[in-house]
């Protein structure tokens, strides 16, 4: 301090006798003080002009008096000044109003915060909706919570002989029966029911009735049930069809059969499983297969009885299963895998909701804290902030729940193969029920929750300098707090995107590699129409013979065929099974075994697939004891030798249950021909062992049909061919292998673009979340920034030093990310064993490497911008 | 309906401006004289402000702050519930005071509602 200050203090000091003592003693020092302070800034700013501005200024508020005495009660008029109506309601609805104008004179923030958290709500609602229709909703009969499925089927627990444990059981025998006479031959599903069938499930017909027992007992009636769509397909709906004859032919009896038609099931009859075309009366004691326990009856007791009769060794112990719980359990990890990743699109959602939330307040501080230093109550202060966090949470309600209506009948299309059973009560009852609106509600209590928790967090104050807009301090309490949070928020956002895209990649790669998959032949324009023949007329190998032949004869005179070929079992439409096959023992070599799927098929489909053989021959045709076999099939059982030694080689199935050739095991089989391998399904190319059609022809054969043009024959056409053969013998299917492949593959792909959807959404927000959160933090901070560049920092190592700072936030989400994202992927191969081909650990990597760097880009580019941007002004200003 | 703040008398500037000023959190003489500045524009010099603060202390409206007891060299001083509750009563009467004057024809510049 100088001399001249030092009298300066001394003179103002006795200038201060002017005052009261009690005012000069108690401030005396405070007030030479901030005279001299004054007395400093001014000289320094403006020279001995500014002392004397000084020295008069001092003078001025010497002159006037000290202020009068105040009243020591002044009248409260309450926390802050009431406006239009000072009661709860009013303050509520003004406060309201006030919520929803800003809002709307912030449209950006709106339409993003509305749009993100309507994003998570319907994703959410929709997997609840799933959750519930599969789950939670009992199945649409009587008294749902006492069905049981009885498992296994046992003679002993008969339909009849159960009456004290089930107050009504069902057996059936399913069966294909094709329905003859005008308007042609049509192969239904059906089954004969037992007769408590109408009673356990509580179906009514819609026209006429269901079996009486008269009808029911031995030696009844023959009369027959057929379904709304049989009805509505077949009889266009004709109320007089009942009492009409029905002719059809039993392919389990093997035999052409004729009964009154009695009744039609309603259109909204739902069925666990579809054999309920033809709905015929089982008269002998069956196998129940569910039932409903008798009243006050507990499964426990229920199965004590059962055991009763079976013996209750361990094999036959009966095991009693909630039916819902029986028919959900393929879907159930699959529901509830979609039920999680629908949880984590809006925890992601929710977070960025509240991040965005948490960035608003920041900026409205300076709002904030002129309300509170107008006597707002942290409350008060923060009902604001809440309100519009409330008016934001009702429109994404609103939103989310009418666009998860509007995507239930996509959603309805594609469920059943991504969940693997349809929805039980059918597809129609996929709706928001009671426990989707409760999940709504949920969502809308933690939206709700999470914007009230950063209004009460923005209304606590972060600095004295918050009223006046300036740079947060960023030491205090409550900015420590808000910096943890947003960064634990940004963590959490990371880790979750990271377990969603990690799952979404490792989906897309398996259908990638599933798509890339070379089946070994042609696909293009290949077409499997299945026949099957039925009566007695075909129990002759011969005329089945020729029936077939004649049948590829007339489709390949068809215009648009240029190749037939019979086969059973068509490569990528069917699913036949492997069976064990080993080879013939020869001197010094034991021998070999291994599984392959054995194949009936013309010479012609070799011609067809164009699988040219790699040694022996295919024609003339194959003596009835020879087998064409595939390149991996001579490679496995031979496998120290050259495949072309495989020829003339005999090998033989150990179970030969080919259809009505049941023989344990089979005949000896000598190797014709090595052909290449070819895939038989989308688990890859599978060992085939080809029998010659000649000497096994089945009753269901596929013809394999090549149409290059596009222009297919219609299913008229076919049925015309083979109608010209035989009007009793039905088209049973036909599909496109093309189509058929892309079927067995809908499932993954469906949910890889559900995963990839939900992955690309979490992605676009936590990088959005990363950028806002920087962008904000920056402008805080834009003084201090601007000082460092002032200083000499270059605008991007500002930028990294933002960037530095965000790593530990981002190390931690990205570590969460990758146990969570390893997790999930187990979890997925568990669930769809397709996938086990594609390695989960390469996406993790990828999407770990891609969030970070993605991350941090995030982070330095808006630090960078604000670090190069009109500093100067933010100095001045 | 009569509000409890009708019966009030007005605060002089100087009282006002200390109140605005300390609304955000405790401050120094020096600080507050600052403060104002910033805020209004006003000079009040040392006697105005501690002979209002001291007026203040009175009345019960502001207090030292206990937290910056441990100084004594820089006296800090914090706003009473009662000191709030004042201010929000001269607020009240600002806002009836405006609002009977744009009823009267004067324009608002600001355009505030």
């Amino acid at each position: 301090m100088t001399g001249r200050h030092r009298l300066a203090r001394f003179a103002y000091r006795l200038l201060l006798r002017r005052y009261p003592a009690r005012i000069r003693e108690r401030f005396g020092d405070d007030m030479v003080e901030a005279f001299s302070r004054r007395l400093d800034e001014a000289q320094q700013a403006s020279g001995l002009r500014g002392s004397a501005a000084v020295w008069l200024w001092a003078l001025r508020d010497l002159v006037r008096r000290v202020p009068p005495p105040l009243p020591a009660q002044r009248s409260v008029p309450g926390p802050l000044p009431p406006g239009r109506g000072s009661s709860g309601p009013a303050v509520l609805a003004q406060e309201a109003g006030a919520a929803v104008r800003r809002l709307l004179r912030a449209p950006a923030y709106t339409a993003l915060s509305v749009g993100i958290t309507t994003a998570g709500v319907t994703t959410a609602l929709l997997a609840a909706v799933v959750l519930e229709s599969y789950l939670l909703r009992p199945l649409p009969y009587p008294e749902p919570d006492r069905l049981v499925s009885v498992r296994p089927a046992s003679e002993a627990v008969g339909w009849r002989t159960t009456r004290d444990v089930f107050e009504r059981a069902a057996a059936w025998d399913l069966a294909g029966f094709t329905l003859v006479g005008d308007p042609g031959a049509d192969l239904v599903l059906g089954a004969r029911v037992s007769p408590d069938f109408d009673e356990l499930f509580g179906v009514e017909p819609a026209i006429g009735r269901f079996f009486s027992d008269a009808e029911a007992a031995p030696g009844g009636a023959p009369v027959v049930v057929i379904s709304h769509g049989l009805w509505t397909r077949r009889f266009g709906r004709d109320p007089e069809v009942i009492g009409r004859a029905i002719t059809y032919h039993d392919g389990e009896a093997n035999r052409r059969e004729v009964a009154e038609l009695i009744g039609v099931l309603p259109a909204d009859f739902w069925h666990l499983n579809g054999y309920t075309d033809v709905l015929l009366p089982l008269r002998e004691d069956a196998p129940i297969t569910m039932g409903r326990l008798a009243r006050g009856l507990t499964p426990a007791a229920a199965r004590a009885r059962l055991d009763d009769r079976t013996g209750g060794t361990p094999d036959e112990r009966i095991t009693l299963t909630s039916l819902h719980e029986a028919y959900t359990a393929r879907a159930r990890p699959r529901v509830l895998l979609f039920q999680l990743a629908g949880g984590l699109v809006f925890l992601v959602a929710l977070v960025n909701g509240l991040l965005l939330a948490l960035l608003r307040m920041e900026t409205r501080a300076p709002e904030t804290h002129l309300r509170r230093a107008l006597g707002a109550g942290r409350g008060r202060a923060a009902l604001g902030p809440v309100l519009e966090g409330i008016t934001v949470t009702l429109l994404a309600l609103a939103g989310g729940a009418a666009l998860a209506w509007a995507l239930l009948a996509p959603l309805q299309a594609g469920l059943a193969g991504l969940v693997g059973v349809g929805v039980p009560g059918g597809s129609d009852t996929l709706r928001i029920g009671p426990a989707s609106l409760v999940a709504l509600a949920v969502m809308g209590a933690a939206l709700a929750l999470g914007f009230a928790l950063v209004g009460a967090l923005g209304a606590v104050p972060t600095g004295s300098e918050s009223l006046r807009g300036g740079v947060a301090s960023g030491r205090s309490t409550g900015a420590r707090r808000g910096r943890r949070m947003r960064g634990g928020l940004m963590a959490l956002e990371v880790a979750l995107s990271a377990t969603l895209l990690a799952g979404g990649v490792f989906l897309v790669q398996s259908n990638r590699e599933l798509g890339r998959i070379d089946p070994g032949f042609d696909t293009r324009g290949l077409e499997v129409i299945t026949v099957g023949l039925t009566g007695p007329r075909y129990d002759d190998v011969g005329t089945r013979l020729t029936f077939f032949h004649a049948l590829a004869e007339g489709l390949h005179r068809r215009p648009e065929v240029t190749a037939v070929a019979l086969a059973r079992g068509a490569p990528l439409t069917s699913g036949l099974t492997a069976r064990r096959v080993v080879t013939a023992p020869e001197p010094g070599r034991a021998a070999s075994a291994m599984d392959a799927v054995p194949q009936i098929a013309s010479p012609e489909l070799f011609d067809l697939l164009g699988l040219t053989p790699i040694a022996g021959r295919l024609r003339p045709l194959p003596d009835p004891g020879s087998a064409a076999i595939g390149r991996s099939v001579a490679e496995r059982l031979w496998p120290d030798e050259p495949v072309q030694q495989a020829v003339g080689r005999r090998l033989r199935f150990e179970a030969w249950s080919m259809p009505e050739m049941t023989l344990d095991p089979g005949p000896w089989l000598t190797v014709s021909a090595v052909v290449p391998d070819v895939h038989m399904n989308e688990q890859g190319a599978a060992p085939v062992v080809y029998l010659p059609f000649e000497t096994t022809p089945s009753r269901w054969m596929d013809l394999l049909i090549r149409v290059p043009s596009g222009r297919s024959p219609t299913d008229d056409d076919i049925r015309s061919v083979i109608g010209s053969l035989d009007p009793g013998v039905p088209l049973y299917s036909r599909v496109s292998v093309d189509g058929a492949t892309a079927r067995n593959q809908a499932p993954i792909r469906l949910a890889a673009t559900m995963f990839a959807g939900f992955a690309a959404v979490t992605f676009a927000l936590s990088i959005l979340g990363f950028y806002g959160v920087t962008t904000w933090a920056a402008r805080r901070n834009r003084r201090s920034v601007a000082i460092r560049v002032a200083l000499g920092a270059r605008p991007d190592r500002v930028g990294v030093g933002f960037a530095v700072d965000a790593l530990p936030w981002l190390a931690l989400g990205l570590l969460a990310g990758a146990i969570g994202g390893g997790w999930l992927g187990q979890i997925l191969v568990r669930q769809m064993p397709t996938l086990a081909s594609a390695n989960p650990w390469t996406g993790l990597a990828l999407v770990l490497t891609v969030l970070a760097v993605a991350g941090l880009v995030a982070v330095w580019l808006p630090a960078r911008r604000v670090a190069g941007s009109d500093l100067r002004a933010t100095l001045e200003g | 309906m009569s509000t409890p703040g009708d019966a009030a008398e007005p605060l002089t500037p100087a009282v006002f401006h200390i109140l605005v000023a300390l609304a955000d959190g405790p401050l120094h003489g020096y600080g507050i004289m600052k403060r104002v500045e910033e805020d209004s524009g006003q000079e009040m010099g040392p006697g105005t402000i501690y002979g209002s603060i001291q007026r203040l202390e009175e009345a019960g409206w502001v207090q030292e702050d206990p937290d910056a007891a441990a100084a004594p060299r820089r006296r800090s001083f914090a706003l009473t519930a009662d000191g709030r509750s004042a201010l929000a009563a001269e607020l009240v009467r600002f806002r009836k005071l405006t609002h009977l004057a744009r009823e009267r024809g004067v324009a608002d510049p600001a355009g505030a509602s």
